[in-house]
């Protein structure tokens, strides 16, 4: 009788509001970046003004290129093999591979597929990793019939792929004279972000928290809107 | 009696919400639909916590690159004390967000009758094991055995799986334990409650007697028992180590510089003990407020505890199996 029950559940209230925030934080997952990269992308356009390859250059952070070059062969000066360096990149690109290298290419809403990649080169300057290659569309895009949009993320946001600041980072390549392009930065919305938060490392299929945190351009030419 | 039985059933209905919310929040997670769909809604309070975590906490990564670069070139001890600072707030945002150490604590404290004493403890056990793990790791392979520092990422996947198989096994300990103690309640054991100013004592085992009914109630168990359950929560948290104090760890190493590797991760466990500790505290208080409402003394309260106990441990035996399963998963492709 002195406790009756609304007085207990209002009593409750406050304490349980305090436990499910709480415990809304203690998620199975850790996703945050542990590396980054600085991306460069060169558009290359065919002689008809159609956009057919990019050709993408990223440079590893100094923790990420100390990491994967220990234990490699060296030479006099210190600096690693390049046939080593060739061979870490290799497997790089081999597995990127099974995630579109990620990279997503769009257009009217479609989703562009890759038919492959060439020219693969790799380096090691200022104590970072660079690896440069050339992503061929399967069917090249017309950019007058509507924007054109991109991005170059890790879908699990373990690596956070930025586009190099300084300006330079993206170029349009053999582009009809009136096609501008501008870069989105992340803005990620805060419920978005708490959702794709519960996402684990592992469960990176589509958009996971990389795809929120992810930088966008879009390419129009002409009258294109 | 029968008020009791109210508030019992309230007790159970409230901690069983509180680790299931989490759980299945989780799950929901899973969905990019249900992501997609939050676009709409105005962001929460826990929301927009958790988006200036993450953007936080992507900022350190390169700070802790850059500290450990400018000792490398400095060896000054500014630069060691900024990687220092640097690590122990990596270690309280890091903590502050996502993570499964959280999960299995809250869920383990917020079912379990343990002293907030005991809470702490817990807190600052895991992080120490888990800053542990890491050093072993990474100079037990690299250093000793020989291997090149990308490759300890194999060795990390493999802390990992174990540490979800041990998560799993806390559960299924906890789900057994209750599940005895349930039904010795059932089949109508020996209930000799003592009142408040019970005289007697049970020398040697120091635990508080006061008011203990002879049935196992989860807070009640033989300290072996207790201990068991302990070591379960510290190892299945802490032997998963964190991959940002590998990371640093290893390229400290690299750098020629290993102990400052050692002491930043001394001050990210540091900082996560801190952070999980006051979780601990705040889902412990909690838990204690809502058991002091109930009747401790009677009958059903411990069967109530006893049931809740069990919620815990299933709770705890679905995250261990749901992690191990993502964790079969490819590893990152870029070898990180």
């Amino acid at each position: 009788m002195s406790h009756p029950i609304p007085r207990l559940a209002a009593r409750l209230l406050p304490l349980l509001a305090a436990v499910a925030l709480l415990t809304a934080w203690a998620q199975p997952a850790s996703a945050h970046p542990h590396a980054w990269i600085d991306v460069k992308v060169k558009l290359l356009f065919d002689d008809k003004g159609r956009l057919h390859a990019l050709e993408e250059t990223w440079i590893f952070d100094p923790l990420y290129t100390a990491f994967s070059l220990d234990g490699v062969k060296r030479g006099k000066d210190g600096a690693p093999d390049q046939q080593a360096v060739d061979a870490v990149m290799r497997e790089n690109m081999k597995n990127i591979k099974e995630y579109n290298y990620l990279t997503e290419v769009e257009s009217n809403g479609v989703k562009a597929k890759f038919s492959g990649v060439r020219d693969i080169r790799s380096g090691h300057q200022d104590k970072r990793l660079r690896l440069t290659f050339t992503l061929l569309l399967e069917s090249p895009i017309e950019p007058a019939a509507g924007p054109i949009e991109y991005g170059v993320f890790d879908p699990t946001y373990y690596i956070e792929m930025l586009h190099a600041e300084g300006g330079g980072a993206i170029e349009l390549s053999g582009a009809p004279a009136d096609c501008r392009y501008r870069l989105i930065p992340p803005n990620p919305d805060p419920n978005a972000v708490a959702l794709a938060a519960a996402l684990d490392r592992t469960q990176s299929a589509g958009d996971g928290l990389g795809g929120y945190f992810a930088e966008r351009v879009t390419i129009r030419c002409g009258a294109a809107p | 009696m029968r008020r009791g039985a109210v508030r019992l059933t309230l007790l159970v209905l409230l901690l069983f919400a509180i680790p299931a919310l989490g759980f299945a929040h989780s799950s929901d997670g899973a969905r990019p639909a249900a992501a997609a769909q939050a676009e709409t809604a105005q962001p929460g309070l826990i929301a927009r916590a958790l988006a200036a975590i993450v953007n936080e906490q992507r900022q350190f990564h390169r700070k802790l690159a850059a500290s450990l670069e400018a000792i490398r070139n400095e060896q000054s001890v500014a630069a060691a004390w900024s990687l220092i600072v640097i690590s122990f707030l990596y270690g309280v945002f890091h903590a502050a967000g996502p993570g499964h150490g959280k999960a299995i604590l809250t869920a383990y404290l917020a079912t379990h009758r343990e002293r907030l004493r005991r809470g702490i403890l817990l807190s600052a056990a895991a992080a120490a094991v888990q800053g542990l793990t890491a050093i072993l790791l990474v100079f037990g392979l690299t250093t000793l055995a020989g291997w090149a520092a990308r490759d300890t990422q194999s060795a990390v996947r493999w802390a990992e799986q174990i540490s979800f198989v041990l998560v799993a096994a806390l559960g299924g300990y906890l789900v057994f334990r209750a599940a005895a103690g349930l039904r010795r309640s059932l089949a109508g054991g020996a209930v000799h409650a003592h009142g408040p100013h019970c005289a007697h004592a049970h020398a040697g085992d120091g635990l508080d007697h006061c008011g203990h009914a002879h049935l196992p109630t989860p807070g009640q168990m033989d300290s072996a028992q207790d201990l068991r359950a302990m070591a379960g929560v510290v190892l299945s948290i802490g032997i998963r180590p964190c991959s940002g104090a590998v990371l640093v760890l290893a390229v400290a190493n690299l750098f020629g510089i290993a102990w400052a590797g050692i002491a930043a991760v001394f001050a990210m466990s540091l900082g996560t003990a801190i952070a999980v500790a006051t979780l601990a505290l705040l889902v412990l208080s909690a838990r204690n407020l809502v058991a002091a409402l109930v009747a401790t003394e009677s009958r059903t309260a411990v069967v109530g505890g006893q049931i809740v106990a069990l919620a815990g441990g299933t709770v705890i035996l679905a995250l261990g199996a749901m992690l191990f399963v993502g964790s079969l998963g490819p590893a990152h492709p870029l070898g990180l």
